[in-house]
C-alpha cells in the first residue's frame, strides 16, 4: 500500500482467500492425529421419553471399540448452557427432543464407531411430546423442564398503549407465525481433542467462541481453565449456530480424557440439521395504531418463541425481539410481552438476527397495511416515523449519532423507482410487486458490561502482530483487524499478522456474535495499535526533541513531516534497547441494561439500520414466488472493507429470501422429516437475482473509523421486504413463513377481488 | 454404510449373470449407474446390498444414437447430455427439457437416464427410514402426516409420488424400454414399465431383481409432433416436481391428431390422463379448450389433507403446457 493509500475504507481481498481457494485451509475434518479414535453419539429417536435402561454390553464388546460412555462417566458437571445449565451432555433419566444425546461411543475407525453406536440398546418409555408452544404455556401441559415450560418472560412498557390507541385514527392488528430454520453453514460441527503428557487437554474446533468452549469443557471434565486449551480451526460459517452449543467439544474432550487417545467427533449433516441449535419459530400478535396524518401512536405485541428442549440463549433472543419489536421508529406508546417456551424439539439458539427477523416480518407487514389504509406511500409513511438523531427508541434510549435509517429509505425510494418499469410481465397469471422492509439491530449483546481486548506487538521493522480473541468465522474479521492495524501503524496489509481464536495466546473477547466484532474488537485492535504507535512516537520525540503529536509513523519509519528528518523503528528500538512494543487495547461500549419491569434502558451503544427493496413475481395459478430484483441499503457507519460488507449483505439476502420463501424444518409429531440438503430447501444461485448493494455511512463516533457492523442488520429486513412485495403483487398478506406455493395459493384463494391488472 | 462387494462386469450379459447368481444365493444386489441416488441411499442405510454392480464398466451403454427414424438412448447417458443433445432438443423436446430440469447441474453431469427413471421415491418418511410400506413396513405415514407432496391419484397403500422428471416425458413420447434379463432382451412400453403400489408396494416398476434397464428407444417423431415438459417446484434447482407434465401433441392442418398428457408429481407412477387427451383429439386448440382439458386431467383427483393445493396448480400446468404446443401458424 503506497504511503498515500489508506488501509481502511478500501476493498481488499480476504487475507485467507488464497489458502481457501487452494484448499489449504485446515478444517476440523482435515485433522488427523496419531492413534486418533472416532466418536459417535447415540441419540434418542423419540421427542420425549423416559430412559428405562441403557445396555452398552454389545457395543463395548465390538472389536475396535475403545470407549462407551453414559452420563455416569462424565467426571465433572453434566449440564451445559450459556445462560442456564439445562442441557445434559448425556441424558440419564429422560430425553427431551428427537436427537437428544444418550451415550457416546468411540472406536479406532469411524465405521466401527457407527456400528457401536447402533449397538447401544436403549429402552425408552415413550411419552407424549409437548410440541405446540402455546399449548405448552398452559399449566396443565406436561413439563419439558422441571421449572415449567415458560423459560423466560420479557417486557417492555413505554407510555400507555391505551392512550396511544385512543389517539390513533387507524389501527391494524394481525397474527403471524414463523418457522424453525437452520443455519446451514457449509461446515457441520466438529472437534478433535488430545491430552498431553501432563494431562492438559487441547481441542481444535470450528467455533464462534473458543473461550466459552473452554469454560464448558473444563466444567465437564472437572478441571481448571488453565488445563484446557481450545484452538479454533478454519470455520466454515457460524451464523450463531457455533456459539452456545459446546457439546461437540465436550464429546471429543470426554473421549480423549477417558482413553488418553486423540479423539475426533464430526457431526454428519443429518446430525447437524436434526440436533444442533436452530432459529426460534415464533407465534406473533401485533397491533399498531397511527393518526390520519401518518404518525405512529402505539405498538402492542405479544410473541412466543419456541426455544425447544433447552434454553441456550432463548431468553436473550426473545429479549432482543422485545427491545427491537417497535422497529426503528418513534413510537410514544409501546407494550411488548415476549416469552421463550420449552417444547420437545431441537433447541433453538442464536441465529443471525437473534429474534429480530421474526418480529420485523410482523411490524413491517402491519406498517404496509397502515400505509394502505391511510392512503400513504409505504416509504413516505415510514419516513414520517423513522428514528433520527435525537429520537428516542422504544427502550427510551436517545440516539445522538449515526442514525442513517432515513437515508436508507430515501435510497430505497430511488431503487423502487428504477424497478417500477419492470413490473409488467406480459402474462396475465404472473404478477409483480415491489416491497420494502426496514429494520435495525443493536450492535453487541444487550447487556452491560461487555468488553473486547486486543494486543498489538509492534516490531522493529514496522510490522506487527495482532492478538485478539474474536474469531473469524468466514465473515472477514481477521482481514478487518489487519486493515485497522495497518492503517494505524502506516504499513501495508501484509506487514500485519493476526492471531485469533487460541485460548492459550489470545484474550477472551467474548463471542463472534451480535454484530459486535467490527465495533467492539475493531475498537480494541485500533486502541492497541494506536497505543503501540504512541509509544514509538514518544521514543522518537525524545530522539528528535519534539512533541510526539508532530510525528508520523509510516512504513517502519518515524518521520517529521515537511522535513527531511526520519528514523527507522529498527534504529529507534536499538537506541532505546527496546525489542518490540506491546500494547493492550480494551474497549467497552457505553450501555445500560434494560429494566426488567419496563424494558427501558440503553442496551446498545449504537445501532445498524437497513432498508431493503424486493421485486417479486407471483404466479397466481401456482402460488410460486420468484425474486426478480433486489436492492439493499444498509447504514454500516463506515465500511472498513467495502467488498466484505457487500458480501455480507448479499449472503444475508440469500439467507433471508430462503427464510421468506422456502426453508423450514418439517416436523411430524416432533420428528424432523427433512434433515438433508436434498429436502431442506436452501435457495440456490438459480433462485436469486444479483443483489444491488448500497452502503450508507452515518458515522458512529465511538466506532472504529465510524464503523458499526452489518452481519445482522443486513439479515433482518429481507423476509419483510419479500412478504410485502408479495402483497404488492397479488394483494394477499402472507402471515405464515415460508411463503411456499401451498401457503401462497391458500392465501390467494381467500383473496378479495383481484387488484386491477397492471 | 454396510460393506459391500463392488463388481465391474464387462458386458450386460455378465451383469445379468451376476444379478441372477446373487438372487439365487439370497444376496441383495444394487445397480450403480451415475450413483448419485444410490450413494445417498447407502449412506442412509435405506439399501444395504451385498454387492453393487457397477454398470459404468460396461461399454456401449452411453450415448444417443439414430437408428433410421428411431432414436436409441443408452441407459447410462447422462441427463446433461440428453438435455443438450440437438436431435432430442429439436424432435423430442419434452425429454430434453425434463432432463435439463432434473436435479442440479452437478447431478445432471453424473446422473443417468436409467437412474432417473428408476429413482426411488423422495417421500420424507421413506427417505428418513420410517418403517413405512416402501421400507417393508405396514403403514403409510403420509396418510395422517405431512402429505403436502403426496399423491392425488393412484395412491394406496403407499401414497408416494414418482420422482422422475424424465419418466412422464418418456411416457408422453411413447418411448420403449429395453430390459435385459437372463432370457435376453425384452421391450416394454414406457407406460407399462411403471407399477402402482397396489400391484407391488416395494417397487415402482416391473424391473426384476435380475434385470437391467439397458436402453430407451424413442419412436420416429411424426411430422407435426410438438412436445414439452413443465415442472413446478419450490426452488429452481435440485428439487423434485410438486407437479409436472410431459405433453406431446401431434398436429395436422391446425387440428390435434393425437395427444399424450402425462402428469408427474401427482401419482406413484407417471400419470396419463386419457380423458383429457381425448378432448384434444380432432380439435383445434384455444384457451377454452385448454381449460376443459385441464379440468378433465384433474377430474377424479383425491387429495389428502395437505396436498389439495396441487389440484389447481396441476390444472394451470396442464393448460399452459398444451397452449405452449400450439402448432406454428
Amino acid at each position: 500500500m503506497a504511503d498515500n493509500q489508506k488501509a481502511v475504507g478500501v476493498s481488499v481481498p480476504r487475507i485467507e482467500a488464497r489458502e481457501k481457494v487452494l484448499g489449504r485451509s485446515v478444517y476440523v475434518d482435515d485433522l488427523r492425529r496419531e492413534g486418533m479414535i472416532w466418536g459417535k453419539v447415540v441419540r434418542s429417536p423419540h421427542p420425549r421419553a423416559r430412559i428405562v435402561h441403557v445396555d452398552v454390553t454389545e457395543a463395548r464388546g465390538l472389536p475396535g471399540v475403545v470407549a462407551v460412555l453414559t452420563a455416569a462417566d462424565v467426571p465433572g458437571d453434566r449440564y451445559v448452557g450459556p445462560l442456564v445449565k439445562d442441557q445434559p451432555i448425556l441424558c440419564s433419566s429422560s430425553v427431551r427432543f428427537e436427537g437428544d444425546a444418550v451415550a457416546l461411543v468411540a472406536a479406532t475407525a469411524e465405521e466401527v464407531a457407527e456400528t457401536a453406536r447402533d449397538a447401544v440398546r436403549v429402552e425408552y418409555e415413550i411419552l407424549e411430546p409437548v410440541l405446540d408452544p402455546i399449548a405448552a404455556m398452559s399449566p396443565e401441559a406436561p413439563q419439558v423442564q422441571a421449572g415449567g415450560n415458560v423459560a423466560s418472560y420479557s417486557k417492555l412498557r413505554r407510555g400507555d398503549v391505551e392512550v396511544g390507541f385512543r389517539a390513533a385514527d387507524v389501527i391494524v392488528e394481525d397474527s403471524f407465525s414463523t418457522q424453525m430454520i437452520d443455519h446451514a453453514y457449509l461446515e457441520p460441527e466438529g472437534a478433535v481433542a488430545e491430552v498431553d503428557a501432563e494431562g492438559k487437554v487441547t481441542i481444535w474446533v470450528c467455533s464462534q467462541y473458543p473461550h466459552y468452549d473452554r469454560q464448558e469443557v473444563a466444567r465437564v471434565l472437572g478441571v481448571s481453565l488453565a488445563r484446557v486449551r481450545v484452538i479454533q480451526t478454519t470455520t466454515g460459517g457460524g451464523f450463531g449456530g457455533k456459539f452456545g452449543s459446546p457439546l461437540v467439544s465436550c464429546y471429543a474432550a470426554l473421549l480423549a480424557a477417558r482413553t488418553g487417545r486423540p479423539a475426533k467427533v464430526l457431526y454428519t449433516r443429518e446430525e447437524s440439521l436434526r440436533t444442533t441449535v436452530k432459529r426460534h419459530p415464533y407465534r406473533i400478535h401485533y397491533k399498531v395504531g397511527a393518526t390520519r396524518s401518518g404518525k405512529l401512536t402505539a405498538v402492542e405485541a405479544r410473541f412466543v418463541g419456541d426455544t425447544g428442549a433447552y434454553l441456550v440463549v432463548g431468553r436473550a433472543v426473545v429479549g432482543k425481539s422485545t427491545s427491537h419489536g417497535a422497529g426503528p421508529y418513534e413510537v410514544p406508546h409501546v407494550k411488548m410481552d415476549g416469552y421463550a417456551v420449552y417444547t420437545n424439539k431441537a433447541p433453538a439458539g442464536a441465529m443471525r438476527g437473534y429474534g429480530v427477523p421474526q418480529v420485523a416480518v410482523a411490524y413491517e407487514s402491519l406498517l404496509d397495511e397502515l400505509a394502505r389504509k391511510l392512503n400513504l406511500d409505504p416509504i413516505e409513511f415510514r419516513l414520517k416515523n423513522v428514528l433520527r438523531e435525537g429520537s428516542q427508541t422504544a427502550t427510551g434510549q436517545t440516539l445522538l449519532h449515526s442514525v442513517g435509517v432515513a437515508e436508507t429509505l430515501e435510497r430505497a425510494a430511488d431503487a423502487r423507482r428504477e424497478m417500477t418499469p419492470h413490473l409488467k410481465t406480459g402474462k396475465p397469471y404472473l404478477k409483480r410487486g415491489i416491497g420494502v422492509g426496514v429494520s435495525w439491530h443493536g450492535i453487541g449483546a444487550a447487556r452491560s458490561p461487555s468488553q473486547a481486548t486486543a494486543y498489538v506487538n509492534l516490531c522493529g521493522d514496522g510490522s506487527a502482530t495482532v492478538l485478539c480473541g474474536s474469531v473469524d468465522i468466514g465473515q472477514g474479521s481477521n482481514t478487518l483487524f489487519s486493515q485497522i492495524a495497518a492503517e494505524e501503524l502506516g504499513v501495508p496489509l501484509d506487514q500485519i499478522s493476526v492471531v485469533t481464536g487460541d485460548t492459550l495466546t489470545t484474550p477472551d473477547c467474548e463471542a463472534t456474535t451480535a454484530t459486535r466484532v467490527t465495533y467492539l474488537s475493531g475498537n480494541a485492535v485500533r486502541l492497541a495499535a494506536e497505543k503501540a504507535k504512541g509509544t514509538a512516537l514518544e521514543l522518537a520525540a525524545k530522539h528528535f526533541g519534539c512533541l510526539p503529536e508532530h510525528l508520523i509513523l509510516a512504513r517502519g519509519k518515524v518521520q517529521v513531516p515537511d522535513a527531511a528528518l526520519e528514523i527507522s523503528l529498527t534504529d529507534l528500538f536499538k537506541k532505546h534497547a527496546v525489542q518490540q512494543i506491546s500494547a493492550l487495547g480494551v474497549f467497552s461500549p457505553d450501555c445500560t441494561p434494560l429494566d426488567p419491569e419496563t424494558g427501558q434502558g440503553s442496551p446498545h451503544a449504537t445501532y445498524g439500520f437497513g432498508t431493503h427493496v424486493a421485486l417479486v413475481e407471483v404466479d397466481q395459478e401456482t402460488g410460486a414466488v420468484r425474486l426478480v430484483d433486489y436492492a439493499a441499503f444498509n447504514d454500516v457507519g463506515k465500511a472498513i472493507n467495502p467488498q466484505a460488507v457487500e458480501g455480507q449483505i448479499e449472503g444475508a439476502v440469500a439467507m433471508g429470501t430462503g427464510y421468506a420463501l422456502s426453508e423450514g424444518m418439517i416436523f411430524d409429531r416432533g420428528k424432523i422429516l427433512n434433515p438433508s440438503f436434498a429436502t431442506y430447501l436452501l435457495l440456490t444461485a438459480a433462485d436469486l437475482p444479483p443483489v444491488r448493494v448500497g452502503l450508507v455511512e452515518a458515522p458512529e463516533p465511538t466506532g472504529p473509523y465510524g464503523a458499526k457492523g452489518v452481519g445482522e442488520p443486513s439479515m433482518n429486513p429481507v423476509a419483510a421486504a419479500v412478504i410485502n412485495a408479495i402483497y404488492d403483487a397479488v394483494g394477499v398478506r402472507i402471515r405464515e413463513l415460508p411463503a411456499v406455493p401451498e401457503t401462497v395459493f391458500a392465501a390467494l384463494k381467500t383473496r378479495q377481488p383481484l387488484p386491477a391488472d397492471r | 454404510m454396510k460393506s459391500f462387494v463392488n463388481v465391474n462386469p464387462k458386458s450386460l450379459d455378465e451383469a445379468v449373470a451376476v444379478l441372477d447368481r446373487a438372487r439365487a444365493q439370497g444376496k441383495k444386489a444394487a445397480l450403480a449407474g451415475g450413483g448419485s441416488d444410490l450413494l445417498g441411499m447407502l449412506k442412509d442405510h435405506l439399501v444395504q446390498p451385498d454387492l453393487v454392480v457397477n454398470l459404468k464398466s460396461i461399454s456401449g451403454l452411453e450415448g444417443v444414437h439414430r437408428e433410421g427414424e428411431r432414436v436409441r438412448i443408452g441407459a447410462l447417458t447422462t441427463l446433461d447430455e440428453i438435455a443438450r443433445h440437438p436431435l432430442l432438443v429439436e424432435r423430442y423436446a419434452a425429454l430434453a427439457q425434463a432432463a435439463g430440469l432434473a436435479a442440479s447441474p452437478q447431478i445432471r453431469n453424473v446422473g443417468t437416464l436409467g437412474g432417473n427413471v428408476n429413482q426411488r421415491p423422495w417421500c420424507h418418511y421413506f427417505r428418513q427410514g420410517f418403517p413405512c410400506f416402501k421400507n417393508g413396513g405396514k403403514m403409510c405415514y403420509a396418510v395422517a402426516g405431512e402429505n403436502q407432496f403426496h399423491a392425488l391419484f393412484g395412491g394406496g397403500p403407499a401414497f408416494i409420488v414418482h420422482p422422475s422428471d424424465t419418466a412422464p416425458a418418456l411416457v408422453a413420447l411413447e418411448a420403449e424400454f429395453k430390459v435385459m434379463g437372463p432370457s435376453g432382451a425384452k421391450i416394454i412400453p414406457a407406460e407399462k414399465y411403471f407399477i402402482l403400489p397396489r400391484e407391488d408396494v416395494l417397487r415402482e416398476n416391473v424391473l426384476g431383481e435380475n434385470e437391467i434397464l439397458a436402453e430407451v428407444i424413442l419412436p420416429a417423431a411424426p411430422s407435426g409432433l410438438r412436445s414439452t415438459y413443465l415442472k413446478i417446484r419450490d426452488r429452481q434447482a435440485w428439487d423434485h416436481a410438486i407437479v409436472s407434465i410431459g405433453a406431446a401433441l401431434e398436429w395436422e392442418g391446425g387440428r390435434c391428431r393425437k395427444a399424450r398428457l402425462v402428469l408427474g408429481g401427482v401419482a406413484p407412477i407417471p400419470w396419463r390422463v386419457p380423458n383429457a387427451e381425448r378432448l384434444l383429439e380432432g380439435k383445434s386448440l384455444g384457451e377454452a379448450l385448454a381449460r376443459q382439458v385441464a379440468e378433465a386431467a384433474l377430474a377424479g383427483a383425491q387429495p389428502l389433507a395437505k396436498n389439495g393445493y396441487k389440484v389447481p396448480l396441476a390444472k394451470a400446468t396442464v393448460r399452459r403446457a398444451v397452449l405452449s404446443l400450439l402448432p406454428a401458424a
